[in-house]
């Protein structure tokens, strides 16, 4: 496995835990109060900031499993960027994400002119940010396990 | 893990027929990562066309002696 794609498998599993931890957060809040009420603005700036964080260190750890097992099969680790086929499944996953993203900001539009609470466009945006996040990193791990 | 395309190649064959060349070697020689040759081999992975050329050069065969199409008639 390349350090490309432990990185992507990292970002699999990071998405998930954000949004979990981040709703859970928010939905515990609204126990004993209207979603409208809710205090989001800081919990969704502490979930951006993980996510950024977590990705990184991701990306370390990555680095640092693809050394090891070079090191223990004697070989060289290949840390380059990703090849030609990296750089497709990339492409792949990415074009999948921007149809959320689009959907996501669709979404957030038309509750805006709805003259929606704050909280809804915000939320919206957000969660269509972790899905994409979820499918982009969804189609490229399968990309790197069944093919293109 | 399933085929992802109907070409075939014998590139597994043919590096053991070329002095027994590595995936790796080949590899660095075509300018991929190892895995990608095994992506290429197992068939998960249509190389473009100028890396079937790079790969058949690599392994001085003609580019038909390693890659194959399946008729459909077949």
């Amino acid at each position: 496995m390349t350090m490309t794609e432990r990185t992507v498998w990292a970002t699999l599993a990071v998405f998930p835990l954000v949004g979990i931890v981040y709703f859970t957060v928010i939905l515990t809040q609204a126990a004993d109060r209207p979603l409208e009420e809710v205090s989001w603005v800081t919990p969704m700036l502490w979930a951006w900031g993980s996510l950024i964080v977590f990705i990184i260190l991701g990306t370390i750890a990555s680095a640092i499993a693809t050394a090891i097992q070079a090191e223990v099969a004697g070989q060289k680790a290949e840390f380059e960027d990703g090849d030609v086929r990296d750089k497709e499944i990339e492409r792949n996953g990415n074009a999948r994400a921007y149809v959320m993203s689009s959907f996501g900001g669709l979404v957030a539009t038309i509750l805006l002119m709805l003259d929606v609470d704050r909280f809804w466009p915000a939320n919206t945006l957000f969660l269509a940010g972790l899905l994409a996040g979820i499918i982009a990193a969804g189609t490229r791990a399968r990309a790197y396990r069944t093919g293109l | 893990m399933g085929r992802s395309t109907k070409v075939t190649n014998a590139i597994r064959a043919l590096r053991f027929a070329h002095d027994e060349m590595t995936q790796a070697e080949l590899a660095e020689r075509i300018g991929v990562t190892r895995q990608t040759v095994i992506a290429i081999e197992q068939g998960r992975y249509s190389p473009s066309l100028e890396m079937a050329f790079q790969i058949a050069r690599a392994l001085e065969v003609p580019l038909d002696a390693v890659f194959q199409y399946p008729d459909e008639a077949a």
